[in-house]
């Protein structure tokens, strides 16, 4: 071959190897996080592997509030906006995992993003984190939307990035050459790649804060299944004491609202792909997931504050008499699905005989199931305890004082109203308050309470928002209720 | 010193640089062959089926015995030598720089790039200042 043939390639490998060193070291070189013996912080700040994916480049993301106030749902300013916790001296509110690639710090997305909960018992306190709680204030879909916003937004620019980055950071200039030529052209494009990967949630009811539709992204970005129009909408469920599902020779128990899969571990790591998280990522990724997994294991919902010790006149005393008899009443009606010796814990009761709004459940198709066993082409994750239910999964009820809004799309806002006839319950309430509501279990809520000040309407007339079902106790006498509701406020 | 003395110290270092390469090559075979999971594990690669890598392995085996011929008389066996480079060495670096940067394999795979990239640049630096010597001789030029 001709001399000058191999002086092309010559050049070509060069730039091959020079270039391949360059990516590998300014983008993509992963840098483990700082190890702790913390599993709440691993928990709430852990990498899940999604940075190359989902990861915005930290100053373009600490920015962005300030750039585009506007895109911000109202009443709030900052990340709290979308309900997120952030605890004083943290870098990122729970819920954001920060890694660094190459010499870039990236923010993602992870596991508390959704399962942090907070709670207040005065309307005067501040907010107090649970760490694994359900997502009682936060609005993924609002944070998915402000940054598709964002990335649509003509006024993303380098220069007002930069701008607004050099008024609280004196970033040197190779770092602002970058962020100017790669990383803000490349953080605009994935957002508006975003907007039209997510562009199917427009012709759907909003999720609401505590609310998400976890499975169709998975089934339109990672399985390609073609859009069906199901409406996944459901409550962001805490993650308490999850050993409770390990299975034994005899029983397998199932995960998520409507059983979807039965491993922890498989379903930890199917969320973290739902989040993003690739094979790439995964080896790096592992050992984290698995302390994850330990933790959800392990941790517990803080005590209820219910309690018969309190002083009477207490709006948390409970009388105890009525907490005994309350009791009683549980064990012969509730127990055998909800009390984790039950012989119909943590199995899926069908849609027939729980009777509630069922569109969660007919989101996860056969189809779903089927592809999701072999995921992925190109490398096999091995999943084998995906399965397809007919009806919805009778939950643990430990911290129950927690969980309102109840059933598994958040349709009913109190205890008290889930004893009630669904014909008698409230059909307009407000989501995302985390004011304890002490009379009647769950949060503050109603229509001219703070509840409407700080939450957003949640209208069961609409899909997926049905509030019909579960009918177990709602034809107790008046005071078996009452003591009914006094036991299950202690939970 | 004579163009012909330079020509020899311009094979044996060609030589010594394919060895080292053929030597790094078998620090990925035996692995590869006897302990994958543990090997790719360092370059934080997951594999599912253990069969693949050890075939790869047992390949890259066979594929760096073919470097050798070269190494013991580059003037008989010259053919070895470019093949070596192009499309051995060459289409190695390009495919796992197109694996990674492309089509989303795991970043541990750069190792592929940098040792065909970097042992085929070496090596083909070497090639062109052989053939450019062997062509000053043949035209008479002095260094």
């Amino acid at each position: 071959m001709r001399r000058v043939f191999w002086k092309w390639l010559f050049a070509l490998l060069i730039l091959l190897v020079v270039g391949a060193f360059a990516l590998f070291f300014l983008l993509f070189r992963p840098v483990a996080q700082p190890k702790t013996n913390d599993l709440a912080d691993v928990f709430n700040h852990g990498s899940i592997g999604n940075e190359e994916a989902q990861g915005i480049p930290y100053w373009i993301w600490r920015v962005l509030p300030q750039l585009f106030p506007d895109h911000l749902p109202a009443n709030a300013d900052g990340y709290r906006a979308f309900g997120l916790y952030w605890r004083a001296g943290d870098e990122v509110p729970v819920g954001l995992s920060v890694k660094t690639l190459g010499v870039i710090e990236r923010v993602a997305p992870n596991c508390a993003f959704c399962h942090q909960g907070s709670y207040r018992l005065r309307a005067d306190e501040p907010a107090r984190l649970v760490d694994a709680g359900p997502g009682t204030r936060v609005n993924p879909q609002a944070y998915i939307r402000f940054l598709i916003d964002v990335g649509a937004d003509p006024r993303f620019t380098a220069d007002r990035v930069l701008t607004e980055i050099g008024r609280i950071y004196d970033m040197p200039l190779w770092e602002r050459a970058l962020y100017r030529f790669v990383l803000i052209p490349a953080t605009r494009a994935a957002l508006q790649d975003q907007g039209r990967r997510f562009a199917w949630m427009k012709d759907r009811p909003d999720w609401g804060p505590g609310r998400i539709d976890p499975f169709n992204p998975v089934k339109f970005q990672n399985l390609h299944l073609a859009d069906d129009h199901t409406i996944g909408n459901s409550d962001m469920m805490p993650l308490w004491s999850l050993a409770d599902v390990t299975a034994t020779n005899t029983r397998r128990f199932s995960l998520h609202w409507d059983g979807l899969q039965t491993d922890l571990y498989e379903t930890v790591v199917s969320g973290a792909i739902g989040d993003g998280m690739t094979y790439k990522s995964y080896a790096g990724t592992e050992e984290g997931l698995r302390r994850i997994t330990d933790f959800v294991r392990l941790q517990g919902p803080p005590p209820s504050p219910f309690s018969p010790l309190r002083p009477e006149g207490d709006p948390y005393h409970v009388d105890a008499a009525a907490v005994d008899a309350g009791r009683t009443i549980y064990a012969a009606q509730c127990a055998v699905c909800h009390d984790a010796k039950g012989a119909r814990y943590r199995t899926p009761i069908s849609i027939v005989e729980v009777g509630t709004d069922r569109h969660r459940l007919d989101m996860w198709s056969p189809a779903a199931r089927d592809r999701y066993a072999v995921y992925e082409p190109g490398y096999a994750w091995g999943f084998a305890n995906f399965q397809k239910t007919d009806g919805y999964v009778a939950t643990g009820l430990k911290g129950l004082w927690l969980r309102g809004p109840y059933l598994h799309n958040g349709s009913v806002p109190t205890l008290r109203a889930l004893l009630l006839p669904a014909a008698e319950r409230p059909t307009q309430f407000y989501r995302g308050y985390d004011l304890v509501d002490a009379e009647n279990g769950g949060f503050v809520s109603a229509p001219d309470t703070p509840g409407q000040r700080y939450g957003a309407l949640y209208d069961t007339s609409l899909p997926g928002n049905g509030n019909g079902g579960h009918v177990w106790g709602t034809d107790l006498p008046a005071e078996a209720k009452e003591q009914l509701l006094s036991y299950l406020k202690t939970l | 010193m004579t163009q012909s003395r330079s020509l020899s110290k311009w094979k044996a270092r060609h030589a010594v640089l394919v060895w080292i390469g053929i030597l790094l090559n078998f620090a990925f075979v035996l692995p590869l062959i006897f302990c994958p999971e543990w090997i790719l594990g360092l370059f934080g690669i997951t594999v599912n089926q253990l069969i693949w890598p050890r075939f790869a392995g047992l390949l890259l085996g066979i594929l760096s015995i073919f470097y050798i011929p070269a190494t013991l008389d580059i003037d008989r066996y010259r053919v070895f030598a470019w093949l070596a480079v192009f499309p051995s060495r060459t289409l190695g670096s390009v495919f796992f720089f197109l694996a990674v940067f492309v089509f989303g394999q795991p970043i541990g795979y750069l190792a592929g790039v940098f040792l065909d990239g970097s042992i085929g640049i070496a090596t083909l630096f070497c090639l062109l200042r052989i053939l450019k010597l062997e062509q000053n001789i043949s035209e008479g030029r002095q260094a």
